[in-house]
């Protein structure tokens, strides 16, 4: 359903890439990098990606160490940015590795509903600063005239949730509403929002202005800078 | 009312005419002199070289143009030989002696006669020549196409066929069916490789034609099933001008669809850099392409990737998606030889059947064996009872209910020692065969009788009738 089937080549080049870690990273931190994608994978439940944050510090050796700790995580971005993407989930206080995967496969890992889902989920919470997204809403603006409508919606949205971009969110006895995880955050990538943009206002757009609207500017910058 | 009737009328068909007519064995024997000549032409050596049969059709499309009066008279195979030279191109004309042999298969076919002063094409020869012109001209424009294009062209041609020739009285087989099956067969393409085209930098020229074929097919097409709705026809009929409208709505609309969402994005390569974005737009194209009309220009998140495969900009087509790792869990030492121990003893759970068998045989014997054990011990107890006379003890139980032995032995037969022995025997067969209880008791009556018992003792029992199952009722 993800990554699995990625083309050789791609894989080869990644690996390619790791030889590089070591002109950024100690020993130490490697091994912890390298238990950090393992631990990214060993489980399919959705909120258990990742290492927490409390081994992770274990494993570098440091303790509440923020200056530490951002870092670690930057060093590492900077060396494997083009492939991978760690990721600190504050909320869950966990640390996630995400891999880059390219158009042509993306196809193949959320369905096209679920993709749009998220697409409106990441505009209301990360444009529109909402806290959660209502299932009712959702259904009210996706076509609730659809046949199967609500069946269909909560089919996509657990293919989210099993990937662990949402998590279900308890507003109340009567209403479900879904907020992103770090993962749901990160999963669109500038140059398919910049796309989605472009098709929205139907013109070529300035992708330091799409990355502004989407308020990924920080990422950007910080990328940039490194 | 007068056009009505010759619609009305069906067509002429081979398939609904009567066999015995002698236009249907001639026309049924054109087909023969076709497969006869076409017989000297398929063989192994020509279908290797398939220009063969291009030169051949040269050589008759020359005996062609003549019978037309296109050209001068044909007076005999030489003639025909520099005619050809003449005419065509060919670096490896037939040689005379190739020619006076096709003359010869063609003329023993009857497509032409060979007279002296004069080759002729008759009316066979030209009828086939007419037959096989179309056919391999038809098999050109088909390979022409690409696949899509391909299926879309058929469908024309069908609507086409259907009209030079069902309104004309003549049956052009099941073309309207035919023109149907293309064009789902054309869509069911373009929606396999909509993602493709998307995907390619240059497909717009392609798409245009496309979308073309499926308007001029939608006009024709329209043209044939209105046809068909103003006559009553059979429920075949009306169920596929039902198929065939669904069908050519769905065509146009996803080649429109597909064109209009390409030409979007083409043209917004034009459009001058911009800052500016309007959250409202962002939010309704979000919402609209969760589910977009197939004819619509917008495009859903997949179309999306395949526009970024074309890598307008600079690492696009890299740039897809992010998605949380999964790598498989390392697997240890320990595992593996679990693993390979659990594969070598490894025992399929699956039912034996002889296993099953056995135990219902093995039940079956417990109950066989528990009859056979009945039977024998009635058997046994008949026969006790045939040597030993338990009637009168087991009647004065019945009779008298609990009773103590010596009472029994007595009140039943009599005070004598021979009958107190009999009384004995029948009773210690009674008490064996567990038809009487024996309980000791301290205290018994004296009876008169004319014998002793040996251990006085022995005579503290009382008798009573084992009645197991009228206790168990109870």
């Amino acid at each position: 359903m993800t990554t699995d089937d990625l083309h050789y080549n791609d894989i080869n080049a990644q690996l390619a890439t790791m030889s590089n870690l070591r002109a950024y990273l100690s020993a130490e931190e490697e091994l912890a990098f390298m238990q950090l994608l393992f631990s990214s994978s060993a489980s399919v439940l959705g909120s258990n990606y990742g290492l927490r944050r409390k081994d992770l510090e274990k494993l570098l050796n440091i303790k509440n160490d923020d200056k530490a700790f951002y870092s670690f995580i930057e060093r590492v971005n900077a060396a494997v940015h083009r492939y991978f993407r760690v990721i600190y989930d504050e909320k869950r206080t966990r640390v996630i590795v995400m891999m880059r995967v390219s158009a042509k496969d993306a196809k193949s890992t959320l369905s096209k509903e679920a993709l749009a889902i998220l697409l409106y989920m990441f505009y209301q919470q990360e444009v529109l600063n909402h806290e959660y997204t209502l299932v009712q809403q959702i259904l009210t603006d996706f076509g609730h005239e659809l046949l199967n409508a609500s069946a269909k919606l909560l089919k996509n949205i657990d293919q989210l949730k099993k990937i662990g971009a949402v998590e279900e969110n308890e507003i109340s006895k009567n209403e479900k509403a879904y907020s992103l995880t770090a993962i749901g955050v990160h999963i669109f990538s500038d140059s398919f929002l910049r796309r989605t943009a472009e098709f929205a206002q139907s013109t070529q757009l300035n992708k330091e202005e799409v990355l502004k609207f989407f308020k990924r500017y920080n990422l950007y910058i910080r990328e940039d800078a490194l | 009312m007068d056009e009505m009737d010759t619609v009305k009328r069906a067509p002429i068909s081979i398939f609904n005419v009567e066999s015995n007519t002698a236009e249907l064995k001639t026309s049924m024997r054109d087909i023969a002199s076709l497969a006869g000549v076409l017989n000297e032409l398929g063989s192994q050596q020509i279908y290797e070289s398939p220009l063969e049969i291009l030169r051949f059709l040269n050589t008759i499309q020359l005996l062609y143009e003549e019978s037309l009066g296109l050209a001068g008279v044909i007076e005999d195979t030489e003639m025909l030989y520099y005619r050809y030279r003449n005419t065509y191109i060919d670096d490896a004309p037939p040689t005379i002696k190739q020619l006076e042999h096709l003359i010869y298969i063609l003329s023993r076919n009857s497509w032409l006669t060979k007279q002296t002063r004069q080759i002729k094409l008759l009316d066979r020869g030209k009828r086939m020549m007419d037959a096989l012109i179309r056919l391999a001209n038809d098999s050109l424009a088909y390979y022409l196409q690409d696949d899509i294009g391909r299926s879309l062209f058929q469908a024309r041609r069908d609507a086409e066929l259907s009209a030079a020739y069902d309104d004309n009285g003549i049956s052009g087989g099941n073309k309207i069916a035919s023109m149907i099956h293309n064009v789902e067969d054309a869509i069911q393409k373009l929606e396999l490789r909509q993602l493709e085209f998307f995907a390619d930098r240059n497909a717009l020229p392609q798409l245009e034609i496309i979308h073309q074929l499926m308007q001029e097919l939608e006009i024709k097409m329209q043209e044939r099933l209105s046809q068909f709705r103003t006559v009553e026809e059979s429920l075949v009929m009306s169920e596929l001008v039902q198929r065939g409208t669904a069908v050519l709505s769905k065509g146009t609309a996803l080649s429109l669809g597909m064109l209009t969402k390409y030409i979007r994005f083409v043209t917004m390569q034009d459009t001058p850099l911009s800052d500016s974005i309007s959250p409202e737009k962002i939010r309704t194209f979000i919402v609209n392409m969760y589910n977009p009309p197939i004819d619509s220009n917008i495009p859903n998140a997949y179309d999306l990737f395949s526009f970024m495969e074309q890598a307008q900009y600079e690492d696009e087509e890299l740039d897809g998606i992010w998605m949380p790792i999964k790598f498989a869990a390392p697997i240890g030492g320990q595992d593996i030889d679990d693993a390979i121990h659990y594969l070598e003893t490894y025992e399929p759970k699956v039912n034996d059947p002889i296993e099953t068998e056995a135990e219902i045989d093995f039940e079956e014997t417990i109950v066989e064996g528990e009859s056979v054990q009945q039977l024998f011990d009635d058997a046994a107890w008949q026969m006790t009872k045939a040597v030993i006379n338990t009637d009168i003890i087991e009647h004065y139980l019945d009779v008298h209910g609990e009773s103590e032995l010596e009472e029994v032995m007595i009140e039943s037969s009599s005070a004598e020692w021979g009958d107190a022995i009999r009384s004995l025997l029948a009773v210690s067969a009674l008490t064996s065969k567990q038809k009487v209880n024996m309980k000791e008791v301290l205290d018994t009556k004296q009876f008169d009788k004319r014998w002793e018992w040996v251990e006085d003792d022995d005579r503290r029992f009382t008798l009573q009738r084992h009645k197991r199952t009228t206790r168990d009722n109870e």
